[in-house]
């Protein structure tokens, strides 16, 4: 007889919330009665947002592949966090680690990315996107207190310096600040052409922020690359003009022009140089 | 309210199938359910106590008995005598002996305990359901608790992909 069944969810959940993480995780899979009792009175929240520094990756301009900088592990000394060989040509490969959030790691180039988690080694390559020579930065946004699923987002360098994005929230800079400033951008990326960098983009006058931005995003619940429409809220809108020159921006070469987190259900990214601050909401819950 | 000598206030404490149990307010009080029953003033009659039976309900008011902290004049006495150590070691030894029930009861003492807030019989009686799932496969957690796996192959093939996705 299953005695489990006739215990109230109370009793089953004080028994659950007894269970290490590991456990608890696992016994979710024993039965639906149980994983609606974890899931229902989030038993596993505590655990999946403590969180520990097992070290950093650095990504080298003059080594082949990324590599991984910690002590033995402490916590579990059985996982080799550093070793990522189980992804196809790690070894000679010239991918970075692009990002990383809660546990997981983006991996790749500007055309092909990696999701993996290097604790369970379980990795998924993202389809292709439409290549159109741009060279898109990539940012991965996974919660998992709030759902298995995560998002990879494309934002495009000219989005990062026009900040032609949507629901701008602005860190300490005034309006009248962003009016008829002279912005750079690179409207295009090819590491051979250097001097395209220089290229003068056509003097034009651009609103900012637009009203809708819209960026390719990776959504492993669809498991396809999609548009999605960034809405802008508010309605702080200033024409910038004069847009032209080069940024310096790279995601193979020298220089990472790029810093952004994702944090509390939004990615935060900083547009020009750290001058500005974008948040992307981003509805991660199942 | 009923009292006893010794100006101890009692509680009377009824189970579903009609047995009434008295016992010390300070015992009845390990539990938080009814400690709060109590602060409140919810307790001037007797306490039905709903789902619990009788045969149960007399297993946890003996586990009170026994964990209720001494106090008082008896409680002095026994406090200087004893070291609070060996008391400890005396109370894991009778722990063990309390616990060595059938599964059916260990499992209505769970219930018990649950309702009821007394996180210490929650602790004693469900650490051998925790040590069978800790470190276990899912076959063996359903095989040593006879539950029964409803879930279709693909759906419980999902949750464990999820799991990989989460965990450090």
């Amino acid at each position: 007889m299953d005695h489990t069944e006739a215990l109230p969810d109370d009793a089953l959940a004080a028994i659950l919330s007894r269970l290490q993480p590991h456990d608890l995780a696992a016994s979710r899979c024993v039965r639906r009665a149980w994983r609606a009792v974890v899931d229902a009175r989030g038993l596993l929240l505590p655990h999946l947002l403590r969180h520990f520094v097992e070290g950093i990756f650095a990504n080298y301009t003059d080594h082949h592949r990324p590599q991984f900088l910690a002590g033995p592990s402490t916590q579990h000394p059985r996982v080799d966090y550093g070793n990522l060989h189980f992804l196809p040509d790690y070894t000679e490969g010239h991918r970075k680690i692009v990002d990383h959030c809660n546990g997981l790691l983006l991996y790749g180039d500007t055309s092909e990315f990696f999701v993996a988690n290097p604790a369970t080694r379980r990795w998924q390559r993202l389809p292709e996107t439409h290549n159109d020579g741009e060279c898109r930065e990539a940012y991965l946004a996974f919660d998992p207190a709030a759902s298995p699923h995560y998002d990879v987002f494309l934002i495009p360098p000219k989005d990062l310096g026009l900040f032609d994005v949507s629901d701008c929230k602005l860190a300490e800079v005034q309006p009248e600040q962003l009016a008829e400033e002279n912005f750079t951008i690179s409207s295009g990326y090819t590491s051979e052409l250097h001097d395209k960098w220089s290229t003068e983009v056509s003097q034009h006058s651009t609103e900012w922020p637009p009203a809708v931005l819209t960026l390719d995003v990776f959504s492993s619940r669809a498991g396809e690359w999609q548009e999605r429409s960034f809405v802008r809220e508010g309605s702080a809108t200033r024409r910038v003009v004069n847009v032209r020159g080069s940024l310096p921006f790279t995601s193979i070469g020298v220089t990472r022009w790029r810093y952004g987190a994702y944090w509390r259900g939004a990615l935060h990214v900083l547009l020009y140089g750290g001058a500005f601050v974008t948040r992307y909401i981003i509805n991660l819950k199942c | 309210m009923a009292t006893r000598e010794a100006g101890k206030k009692m509680i009377m404490l009824k189970s579903p199938d009609g047995m009434e149990f008295e016992v010390e307010e300070a015992v009845a009080m390990e539990s938080q359910t009814i400690r709060k029953m109590i602060e409140d003033d919810c307790a001037d009659t007797a306490i039905l106590i709903p789902n619990i039976n009788s045969k149960i309900l007399s297993r946890v008011i003996e586990y009170c008995n026994k964990h209720v902290p001494t106090t008082g004049a008896t409680g002095a006495a026994a406090s200087d005598t004893v070291a609070p150590a060996a008391l400890a070691e005396d109370l894991k030894i009778w722990d063990a002996e309390f616990i060595k029930v059938n599964r059916a009861t260990r499992f209505n003492l769970i219930q018990a305990a649950s309702y009821l807030n007394i996180k210490g019989l929650l602790d004693l009686t469900s650490q051998t359901t925790i040590d069978t799932i800790s470190d276990n496969s899912l076959e063996e957690i359903r095989s040593f608790l006879s539950t029964k796996n409803d879930y279709l192959p693909e759906e419980e093939q999902t949750i464990r992909r999820e799991n990989q996705w989460a965990f450090q």
